[in-house]
């Protein structure tokens, strides 16, 4: 499961050099990448920075709620695919890190932010995992949403973002059909395995929906972000392309879309069927009941179900292994062993 | 089923390597789960790989076997009597989260996986001989890799020395265990078959050759024949725990397709 | 799930900065087949090169077959800045190709946004020489050309076991687009026959 980098982004350009800051939007109109080692606006660099070091967060964070199901897979082939699928969020973290890190910020700092809540991570890894259905579900909507987000930032500006999205959207399309092969089998299989997959969906269709990040500012196409092709779509035409191909999908598979109330564990109390996730015929567009944005900004604060278990997970695993890091920064095969 | 079942646990062959198959899954499986956790993110990518392998590698052998005796390699994984599993305590007891641990647990496995898998290629059958050089080759791979970090850690500081040994020394009477065998293969009066003392002497003498080269020390020997452990289906509490985790979901609907 | 997932942490002192950035940044690229052009892959991190090698195998060399993988610090490039290279023939013409000089290899970036491939070897007795001739040899129809020592790259050793033998279709798209199909079909099938059913019944009964 990957993230959507859609972090605050407040930039000013006003202070920059209007000379090279119009050849550079001007290169940028012109279709052409901006490359390491070009003149670039400070609040680009400070953005672009931000932005990847938010996608290699929710990466290193993503491999958490699915990590905890590859002791209990099914079956080898899903223990493999699983394990291999967790592997791929730490390389997409380690490959985003290094944009950032080529960008100014060390590594080692990056993890540290991340750890003690400095800086984010995508919202939706808040949520809890409770059965192998969630897993199927985080590999099928939220990698599904994530290959949507990521093929429209791998048509953005920046060269070595570019390039990283280009080879993590092609490790994603292996999450997504392991993901779509595994609802497909829980559809097709027993009664329980059918009501499992049910209550999943339940808990993910909802942050599915939020994945995209909230509804768009009046004018936000001539604002940085997207004049400077960091991001190359809104969220509100990302969120409808998504449920264009996801609700007829989740139909046909037997799923009911539901409105959910939900505990503070992130568990649903009560549902109801959204009566507008309809099609329009004319338009071809599919209607949802926009989703409970209190509630997506409760998680961003850090009051989500798993915020706190997240974070104290990954601060530990980054504890743990201080002493091997220490030991291999001044280790050598070649010295004789320490007396 | 449970006919094939008996059939292949009365078979020797198939018992040295279901012994093998069932302590690569174990491995991989606990060293899996590492996967998101690990010390530095390319060593975290890189041991996710291994433990592939190894998880692999129980695959291929539960294919192997599967098909002699016609049996759907998941349920050979997931679905015996605890006492009919054949792996050792080493692969199954818990590393705490140390890497210390999980790192001497590999390495000590590795050098003994390799000479098994030499022994099991010596069996006149073209398709198991086929099957343990390919996983020989990984085999390789992973003890030259294992081997370095053995060196590198324990030149890196006095921490590391310190943490390697006590784990050595946690692991070591596990280690010994790797090197029992199931009784009914004690039994044979066929050289072939009890390759213990060969393959004891061989896994000391690779990993003395490692050692030799740094601060560290072991104390292993080959323990008697009448100690029964894992390779007799007499497991301790912590298989027990990490075959119900690993069963858990499938076990919840049985005959279920996932 | 292991226990240590579903702990319950408490951390009593601040975070302490690790020796993480003691480590080196790396350049890691891959070819695919005998005799093929090594391609960009990734950067990343590790002590040294000897393991940068290693981490390059268990990552970027399991991404698809690979026989093949270079590594070299990320400090011991020498290249031109991204744009339209121009190539002076003038210039090109005095720089110095002789086997007595080291070796270098030639990376090019055919647009922007592109990955650096290699492009072929030249000799030249320092860096800004060697891109000299690289640019009149390699620069053509391309916006960025880089050169790297050769005997600052580390490769993996021939015939090395890299890509695993094993069948690794559980970790690419292609080990389950057949399955997803057949699935889909049946799903889709079952639907259309309980649609059937249901006006079959209404119309005739």
């Amino acid at each position: 499961m990957s993230g959507a980098s859609n972090p605050v982004m407040n930039i000013d350009p006003s202070q920059e050099d209007q000379a090279k800051l119009a050849e550079f939007e001007q290169k940028i109109a012109d279709g052409l990448l901006i490359e390491q080692g070009d003149w670039m606006p400070e609040a680009y660099r400070v953005g672009m920075l931000r932005m990847a070091e938010h996608h290699a967060n929710s990466e290193i964070i993503g491999a958490l709620p699915e990590g905890e199901w590859i002791t209990r897979a099914p079956s080898l082939r899903r223990k493999l695919g699983l394990t291999a699928k967790v592997q791929d969020e730490v390389g997409h973290g380690q490959m985003l890190y290094r944009v950032s890190q080529d960008l100014g910020k060390p590594r080692d700092e990056m993890l540290r932010d991340l750890c003690t809540g400095k800086t984010k991570y995508h919202n939706c890894f808040n949520y809890p995992a409770p059965t192998w259905g969630d897993i199927a579900m985080i590999q099928w909507l939220i990698d599904g949403a994530a290959i949507m987000n990521q093929k429209t930032l791998a048509d953005g500006a920046f060269g070595p973002y570019v390039r990283t999205m280009h080879r993590i959207n092609m490790e994603e399309a292996f999450h997504f059909k392991s993901g779509e092969d595994m609802v497909l089998t829980l559809m097709s299989g027993t009664k329980s395995q059918k009501a499992m997959t049910q209550e999943a969906f339940d808990r993910w269709w909802g942050p599915s929906v939020m994945f995209f990040g909230p509804h768009d500012k009046p004018g936000c196409k001539d604002l940085p972000p997207m004049k400077w092709r960091m991001k190359t779509e809104t969220n509100d035409s990302l969120r409808q392309r998504f449920v264009d191909r996801f609700a007829p999908a989740a139909i046909d598979l037997g799923l009911v879309i539901h409105i959910c109330e939900k505990d503070d564990e992130g568990m649903v109390t009560s549902k109801r069927v959204d009566e507008q996730c309809v099609e329009d015929k004319e338009t071809g567009h599919w209607g949802f009941t926009d989703p409970d944005w209190d509630e997506f900004f409760r998680v961003i604060r850090g009051n989500g179900p798993c915020n706190a278990h997240r974070l104290a997970l990954r601060r530990f695993s980054y504890e743990q292994g201080a002493w091997v890091r220490h030991a291999i920064a001044s280790g050598s095969t070649s010295l004789p062993p320490a007396a | 089923m449970t006919n094939a079942m008996d059939m292949m646990l009365n078979d020797l062959e198939a018992l040295l390597v279901l012994k093998l198959a069932d302590d690569k899954l174990f491995l991989g499986h606990i060293q899996s789960d590492w996967t998101g956790l690990g010390p530095i993110l390319e060593e975290d990518i890189a041991s996710s790989s291994m433990a592939q392998d190894d998880l692999s590698h129980a695959l291929v052998l539960y294919e192997y076997l599967g098909s002699r005796f016609s049996i759907d390699p998941d349920v050979l994984a997931y679905e015996r009597l605890p006492s009919q599993y054949l792996c050792c305590d080493l692969v199954t007891v818990p590393d705490d989260f140390d890497w210390a641990k999980a790192l001497i647990r590999r390495w000590f496995f590795a050098h003994y996986a390799a000479p098994v898998l030499d022994q099991l290629a010596l069996f006149n059958d073209s398709d198991l001989v086929e099957r343990c050089r390919r996983l020989r080759a990984e085999e390789s791979l992973h003890i030259s890799y294992l081997n370095d970090w053995m060196q590198r850690l324990s030149s890196g500081s006095k921490e590391a020395i310190v943490r390697l040994q006590n784990a050595i020394d946690f692991m070591s009477d596990d280690a010994r265990m790797l090197f029992e065998l199931p009784g009914m293969i004690l039994n044979v009066d066929r050289p072939s078959f009890d390759g213990r003392e060969e393959l004891f002497n061989e896994w000391s003498s690779s990993t003395h050759e490692i050692l030799s080269t740094t601060n560290l020390k072991t104390n292993i020997t080959l323990p008697t024949t009448t100690v029964k452990g894992g390779r007799n289906g007499v497991h301790a509490d912590h298989f027990i725990a990490q075959l119900t985790e690993m069963n858990e979901v499938r076990c919840k609907d049985p005959g279920a397709a996932w | 799930m292991s226990k240590i997932r579903q702990r319950h942490f408490t951390f009593d002192q601040d975070l302490v900065p690790s020796r993480d950035e003691a480590l080196k940044s790396y350049i890691v690229y891959t070819s695919k087949k005998d005799g093929a052009p090594h391609r960009y892959a990734g950067y990343l991190n590790a002590p040294d090169i000897n393991m940068a090698v290693e981490y390059a195998c268990e990552h970027y060399g399991q991404d698809e077959i690979c026989v093949n993988i270079w590594v070299h610090d990320v400090e011991v490039i020498h290249q031109t800045p991204c744009a339209e290279v121009t190539i002076d023939m003038d210039l090109a013409r005095d720089a110095q190709d002789r086997d007595e000089h080291p070796k270098w290899v030639v990376f090019t970036q055919r647009r922007r946004g592109d990955i650096h491939i290699e492009a072929g070897a030249i000799h030249a007795p320092d860096s800004e020489n060697a891109l000299r001739v690289a640019i009149a040899r390699h620069g053509k129809e391309t916006v960025q050309v880089r050169v790297v020592p050769w005997d600052q790259i580390e490769s993996t050793k021939p015939n090395q076991l890299i890509w695993r033998t094993h069948d690794q279709t559980y970790r690419l798209a292609r080990g389950y687009s057949k399955s997803v199909r057949a699935k889909w079909a049946a799903v889709r099938d079952a639907a259309d026959l309980n649609e059937y059913t249901k006006d079959d019944i209404q119309n005739h009964f």
